[in-house]
């Protein structure tokens, strides 16, 4: 079986796969914005309660969550290091030469580690439960405001959908370029920084070449089932807000508030 | 139903100076093609890789149009831009890689993607992903994610995706040509099945003879021209020709010619191993024996 990667649809019909994309689209911007005003772990906690709840309603197996965020752990990690050393404090905890760790900088890191997941974990929810089509019917529709402004919001759409979706496919690309050059005694391991770069280069240009033809590919496959941009589609599931949703929508919005309450007054 | 006179395509590539685009030629890809295929046949193409069929089948889709001469499908012209979406809706195509033309990441909504660009009412779209999807024995798999059916799945998806134009005739681009055995053989019954049962009007470029061999109409391409056309009977007879065109004939039409060849009295029109196992000769040998 294939590995899934963040941001990949993990079908099913659970109530969250069935609430409208836009709903769980606005919902997940809330949550990322609330995030940013919740300073103490009180309000941190309440979110992964939130984000846990959401999981378990979805019926997403928990491990997919969890292997989205191993491939951003470098990330998380080098954001938590510069806290540490880059935060300005008085409370020194260790010092070794020119490095401070005080217990601002660890009290900040830890922060800024637990916000990067909770805000992975929350969007990953979203693209778990959400068919790409589904969320470039909502990106589509919370964009069409800026119709006015010449904004392409149908096209913006597609493209981030169809960049989803390589996204699967130029990693399983990847693994087979790279294990077919090992086959040929290509040594991805060892060496320094500079020789491990440029073992990749065997790897970066079939990549390409296979990314590009792919966008040819699939540029035509489009036009040949007559798609010619967003005006007068139909769509199979149209997108339309039942009781469901609009009660979906005011408990995510007072979850959202009350995580804020929470994280700003407890 | 599709209909071409004296059609010619060259490639073009836009040479950009400061002045002016002037547009450099390659070589002709496609020269003077005259075709006539009537609704309801089964067309195989033949033809070495870079012989002009992936173009031809763009042209017929209009992907392309003819840089000289006129293609007609359905009585449209190809290269008036007013007819290019009615020519699409009435002659789909389905390509070789399967991972490049499934755009949904949910087996409904890809078959459900060409309706919709077409305006089709949801219910009608609904009513149709629906039998096409049974049409080609995937109903089971409607809400399934494509990239983890097999090959052969995915290119009966494809051909779900185009039936649900409503399409007159189907373009298929060697869509068995990164199969295993076996989904080439899902793909091929698929499309068999479509031309007998609902009488669409099938376009097969392939590589395998077998494949060929099965076709009401054979047409064989070499250096972007139109070669031979017939029946298989008659291509696969001529077996010295096609290997100069770089093809083989079915491996169970060599075994006959060579029998031939050595004074075995098998008949000269053998093309599947059911052909032969048929034959006259074969039958009394097996009988004796
Ligand atoms: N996009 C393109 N630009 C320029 N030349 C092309 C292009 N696509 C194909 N050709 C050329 O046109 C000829 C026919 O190619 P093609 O139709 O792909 O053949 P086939 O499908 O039979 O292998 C080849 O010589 C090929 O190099
Ligand atoms: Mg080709």
């Amino acid at each position: 079986m294939k590995r899934i990667t963040i941001g990949q649809f993990y079908p099913g019909d659970s109530v969250i796969h069935k609430l409208d994309a836009r709903v769980k689209l606005l919902g997940t911007l809330l949550f990322i914005t609330a995030l940013f005003f919740v300073g103490n772990f009180s309000g941190y906690i309440a979110g992964a309660v939130f984000i846990v709840a959401l999981v378990q309603m979805s019926r997403v197996p928990f491990k997919l969550l969890i292997k989205g965020l191993r491939s951003v752990i470098f990330i998380l990690l080098f954001a938590a290091f510069l806290n540490i050393f880059l935060t300005p404090g008085e409370d020194v905890v260790f010092s070794f030469s020119f490095i401070r760790v005080t217990r601002e900088g660890l009290s900040m890191a830890g922060r800024m580690a637990t916000r990067l997941v909770l805000l992975i974990t929350g969007s990953s929810v979203l693209t778990l439960t959400t068919s790409p089509i589904r969320l470039t019917d909502a990106i589509e529709y919370l964009l069409m405001p800026l119709k006015i402004f010449k904004v392409p919001a149908h096209e913006i759409a597609m493209m981030m959908t169809i960049a989803m979706s390589s996204i699967a496919m130029l990693m399983d690309e990847t693994e087979k370029i790279m294990k077919a050059q090992a086959a040929r005694g290509a040594d991805f391991e060892t060496g320094g920084l500079i020789k491990k770069a440029k073992s990749l280069i065997p790897v970066m240009v079939p990549l390409f070449y296979s990314a590009f033809r792919r966008a040819d590919e699939m540029a035509a496959a489009m036009e040949s089932r007559c798609y010619r941009g967003g005006e007068n589609r139909t769509r199979l599931k149209p997108m339309k807000m039942t009781g469901n949703d609009y009660i979906a929508a005011v408990i995510l919005a007072g979850s959202v508030i009350l995580i804020l309450m929470v994280g700003i007054l407890i | 139903m599709i209909v071409s006179k004296n059609l010619c395509f060259t490639y073009t590539k836009p040479e950009e100076t400061s002045e002016s685009i002037s547009f450099e030629k390659y070589s002709a890809a496609l020269t003077d093609i005259n075709i006539n295929i009537k609704q309801g046949e089964f067309i195989a193409i033949l033809g070495r890789n870079g012989s002009g069929k992936s173009t031809l089948a763009r042209q017929l889709n209009a992907l392309l149009t003819p840089t000289e001469g006129t293609l007609w499908v359905k009585g449209l012209d190809t290269a008036d831009s007013d007819n290019t979406w009615r020519v699409r809706q009435s002659l789909g195509m389905v390509f070789q890689n399967p991972d490049n033309q499934l755009i949904a990441s949910i087996v409904e909504d890809d078959v459900a993607f060409g309706p919709e660009n077409l305006g089709i009412p949801t219910e009608e779209i609904r009513r149709r992903v629906d039998d096409t999807l049974r049409t080609v024995g995937m109903r089971e798999y409607a809400l399934d994610a494509p990239q983890f059916l097999s090959g052969g799945q995915k290119q009966r998806i494809a051909i779900a995706g185009v039936l649900a134009m409503k399409p007159d005739c189907i373009v298929l681009d060697e869509p068995t040509a990164m199969l295993d055995p076996s989904g080439r053989r899902e793909v091929l019954e698929t499309v068999k099945a479509l031309n007998r049962g609902s009488g669409i009007t099938i376009i097969l470029i392939t590589h395998y003879m077998e494949e060929a061999a099965t076709a009401s109409r054979v047409l064989v391409m070499d250096g972007g021209k139109l070669v031979m056309d017939g029946t298989p009977k008659e291509i696969f007879r001529r077996a010295d020709e096609m290997k100069a065109l770089g093809l083989d004939v079915p491996p169970v039409t060599a075994l006959a010619n060579r029998l031939i060849e050595m004074g075995v009295p098998v008949s000269d029109s053998i093309l599947t191993v059911e052909d032969f196992l048929n034959d006259g000769f074969i039958q009394t040998l097996m009988a004796g024996a």
